[in-house]
């Protein structure tokens, strides 16, 4: 193992490439997620990898890791080629991957964390040697400035930091294995990640190319994101590479590479925001809980209504409690009528429908059916004395599909097998069959791919268009902002004064950044 | 689908049909109709106890409780006629209902897992039986309700079959057309998500417990009219083979797939192995041993499960 593992640091002679993939293609019964894809990372590159859902960069990233094994296809690192055991023989050879679902044990102080899978290095008849362990933690983060003690237990961070640890894994485990040139595969690295938690990562991120010699493979869908930060940038559709080297990458030009056509002029449809707002759909006042304190608003109907904040601000625990499902005190109405006792059940009847930032966890059911999981929350409407009507429901349900363009068009495929933005618009047309009349959705544009944020953005107004109330939390501050006619940011509970977004005066970025700290 | 997925589907009746047919050759008497009755008799108290647990598995939790409410329904029921008439066997079905309503209130109100409070409860409910019963067996004489369930029908039919049909036919149909039952399946599949899509979650699980111990109070009184006697530890039995059959069947313990067409597959291979190893003589020291085998063969085929990151706890 020793070997293998200095094998990878001691490619002398510095080969211009890294890594070299050629033919590498993958099936998956008759699917096929990767085609023929070859392409090299140079040295201390960043490579940049884009693609819409289901273009194959999951499936790519895991091949990379070791996780899967492709059907045809050479890997060639450091000029040798190698075929990969599993992800243990990746990490020996210097291959790192920070997952995206994040994968620490959080019982674990940080510093068992970072040397996770390697404490037989730091181990004598089975006891560990937890002083040679903190040592090598305390050293690692305080190089990469990051102030966390390694004695803390990782459960007790916060998701921003926990990313920031994933990373300073791969810094203490190159360091014990002696990988002289690391490569670091970064999955959505970012997705959870706003303000200055963002800029720690950007600096994290540029010490490991500059000091510790990494090489990175990049992948996200923040594309303004990839071309920050990519040296060379990939585009992967339908398990091809379309280009393995853009020249002169802009947002538009990866978006059309991506999507294969032009990305439209009007991706949030600005155009069709609504002047004015009616009557209030949704009017909160004091309402309070363990994440926010008194905050107060209303959203009228028709309008698009925004909320920012950091991961932590407190904005997610403000979207569940307004639908229910976390303890709040004080008032909330919702289309006039006081419910701030109710169950989620009571407001759903009331015309209120959630799109949650966990879409596992609380949207859909991952092992059920489109029809079943489309039609949860109107069974009542579809039934009667206790009998669902299966032809009402089967109608409804491939009326839904139709119209938010869910693949595969077919309402018995099962849900945990479609892609994350297809699973997105099941979650939504959940609520569209009811036609709301309050819509609260969370990140609704999280791990979904260019082509079906297009979609989505489209839907919202379309409901704002018919009069539906619309809550928009996100992380996504661009998104935020265009979506909404006035936004509000959280910062540590407390809910900041309106900004207004009229269509043809949106606020800029820099400008409102600010009211998130 | 793909195949596998299918023959997994297929397992627990292609194995029912093996069993079968290894049976009708290896011995003369299997595929006789007293045989065959015999099978349906043995198969009917079985089957109706399972349908209660199938529905509890398929919202995720555990009833240990099963058999201790099935005898202590029987005995409160045979107690009751002398005192009510005949009618008083009606009672079972309720006092198998409030076994029900304690496991659910208890685990869906006030959060503790299914598999602790039916543990509780399952002791709880033996000790009630042992003080109504007195500790002795009770003579099961009851002729109105001995003739809807005792004895043949059509020349040689058990009717208590006909009893065990009607249960399966009902269930199906309620798992599959009922909101209720359809429910079921999302509390099973993700109770978070059903819950946040306007299902009362909290209620629904108390009203499967309650059905399913409404169910287990009717096999316990069909038990008891079927061995003329209602005794503390009649019901015992039961508990392992409902759950056994119900994921033999192929339900998932994990909630949410499954239901009452699977169990009665899990049922018949049960009650066929039992009854062909008796046939065949094999040695009662291994019969039970065997069909520990098969449960767990069964399940290793059934489940299908290839994906190396899936965790099994």
């Amino acid at each position: 193992m020793a070997s293998e593992a200095s094998r990878a640091g001691t490619a002398s002679g510095g080969p211009s490439a890294h890594l070299e993939l050629k033919g590498v293609t993958k099936r998956f019964g008759a699917v096929t997620a990767l085609d023929d894809v070859g392409f090299d990372i140079p040295l201390g590159t960043t490579l940049g990898f884009v693609g819409e859902n289901g273009a194959g960069k999951s499936t790519l990233m895991n091949i990379l890791c070791g996780i899967q094994r492709p059907d045809a296809g050479t890997f060639v690192l450091h000029g040798e080629p190698v075929v990969l055991a599993g992800p243990r023989d990746a990490v020996l050879r210097g291959i790192f991957r920070v997952y995206q679902e994040q994968s620490l044990v959080s019982v674990y102080p940080i510093y068992q964390n970072l040397l996770l899978g390697l404490e037989d290095r730091f181990s004598r008849f089975g006891v560990l040697d937890r002083r040679a362990m903190r040592a090598i933690a305390k050293r690692v983060l305080g190089d990469l400035e990051i102030d966390l003690a390694p004695d803390v237990i990782t459960g007790s961070l916060n998701f921003g930091t926990r990313q920031l640890v994933e990373i300073a894994r791969v810094v203490a485990q190159s360091e014990v294995l002696a990988i002289r040139y690391p490569l670091v595969l970064l999955d959505e690295p970012t997705a959870s990640l706003s303000g200055p938690e963002l800029d720690l990562f950007y600096r994290i991120v540029d010490r490991l190319k500059t000091r510790y010699r990494a090489s990175i493979v990049f992948v996200s869908h923040r594309l303004e994101e990839v071309l920050r930060l990519s040296d060379r940038i990939v585009v992967l559709k339908d398990g091809r590479v379309v280009d393995r080297d853009v020249s002169e990458p802009t947002e538009g030009k990866l978006h059309r590479l991506m999507v294969g056509r032009e990305r439209l002029g009007d991706f949030y449809a600005v155009g069709r925001q609504r002047t004015s707002a009616g009557p209030p759909v949704l009017r909160v006042a004091g309402f309070t809980s363990d994440a926010f304190a008194d905050v107060a608003f209303e959203v009228g109907e028709g309008e698009v209504v925004g909320i920012g904040g950091l991961v932590q601000s407190g904005k997610t625990e403000l979207g569940l409690a307004l639908f229910g499902v976390m303890e709040a005190s004080g008032s909330v109405e919702i289309a006039g009528v006081e419910v701030s006792r109710a169950s989620p059940a009571a407001r759903i009847a009331l015309g209120a429908g959630y799109v949650p930032l966990n879409r596992h966890r609380d949207g859909v059911m991952l092992g059920r059916s489109n029809l079943e999981n489309i039609a949860l929350p109107s069974l009542d409407r579809f039934s009667r004395g206790g009998i669902v009507s299966g032809r009402a429901v089967r109608r409804m349900a491939e009326a839904q599909i139709e119209r938010l363009n869910i693949r595969p068009r077919d309402p018995d495929y099962r849900t945990g097998a479609l892609s994350g933005g297809n699973q997105q618009k099941v979650v939504l047309a959940k609520w569209l069959a009811r036609e709301p009349k309050l819509l609260v959705v969370d990140n609704p544009t999280r791990g979904v791919d260019a082509g079906a944020k297009e979609e989505i953005y489209r839907l919202l107004r379309e409901l704002a268009e018919r009069g539906c109330a619309i809550l928009v939390i996100s992380d996504d501050l661009v998104e935020l902002i265009e979506l909404s006619n006035r936004l509000f940011f959280l910062s540590s509970g407390r809910l900041s004064d309106p900004v207004p977004a009229p269509a043809e005066a949106k606020p800029r970025e820099h400008d409102i950044v600010s009211l998130m700290f | 689908m793909n195949r596998l997925a299918v023959l997994g589907k297929l397992t627990p009746l292609l194995a029912a049909l093996a069993l079968f047919v290894f049976f009708s050759v290896m011995h003369d008497a299997f595929l006789t109709w007293p045989n065959i009755w015999n099978i349906v008799r043995q198969s009917s108290v079985l089957l109706i106890a399972a349908m209660g647990t199938t529905f509890i598995i398929l919202i995720g939790a555990i009833d240990l409780s099963v058999g201790a409410t099935m005898t202590l329904a029987a005995i409160c029921a045979i107690t009751l006629v002398p005192v009510v008439g005949e009618a008083g066997i009606l009672v079972g079905l309720l006092v198998g209902a409030a076994c029900g309503l304690f496991n659910g209130v208890l685990n869906a109100v006030l959060k503790l897992p299914s598999f602790l409070v039916t543990l509780g409860s399952l002791f709880i409910f033996q000790s009630l039986g042992l003080i109504v019963s007195g500790g002795r067996p009770i003579p099961w004489t009851t002729p109105i309700s001995s003739t809807l369930a005792g004895g043949v029908v059509f020349g040689s039919f058990p009717k208590i079959g006909l009893w065990a049909i009607g249960v399966l036919v009902l269930c199906a149909l309620f798992a599959k057309f009922t909101r209720f039952g359809q429910t079921i399946y999302a509390i099973g599949d993700n109770e978070r998500t059903a819950r946040m899509s306007g299902i009362f979650t909290t209620r629904l699980k108390v009203l499967t417990f309650v059905l399913a111990g409404a169910i287990s109070g009717l096999a316990g009184i069909l038990l008891g009219i079927r061995t003329f006697s209602a005794s503390p530890g009649m019901g015992d039995p039961f508990l392992l083979d409902t759950i056994a059959a119900v994921v033999l069947g192929g339900t998932l313990l994990t909630g949410g797939v499954g239901g009452p067409l699977r169990t009665v597959l899990g049922v018949l291979v049960i009650v066929i192995l039992a009854n062909g190893m008796t046939l065949l003589q094999v040695d009662p020291f291994f019969q039970v041993g065997i069909r520990g085998a098969v449960v767990i063969l069964a399940v290793l085929i059934t489940g299908g499960r290839r994906r190396v990151d899936e965790i099994v706890k």
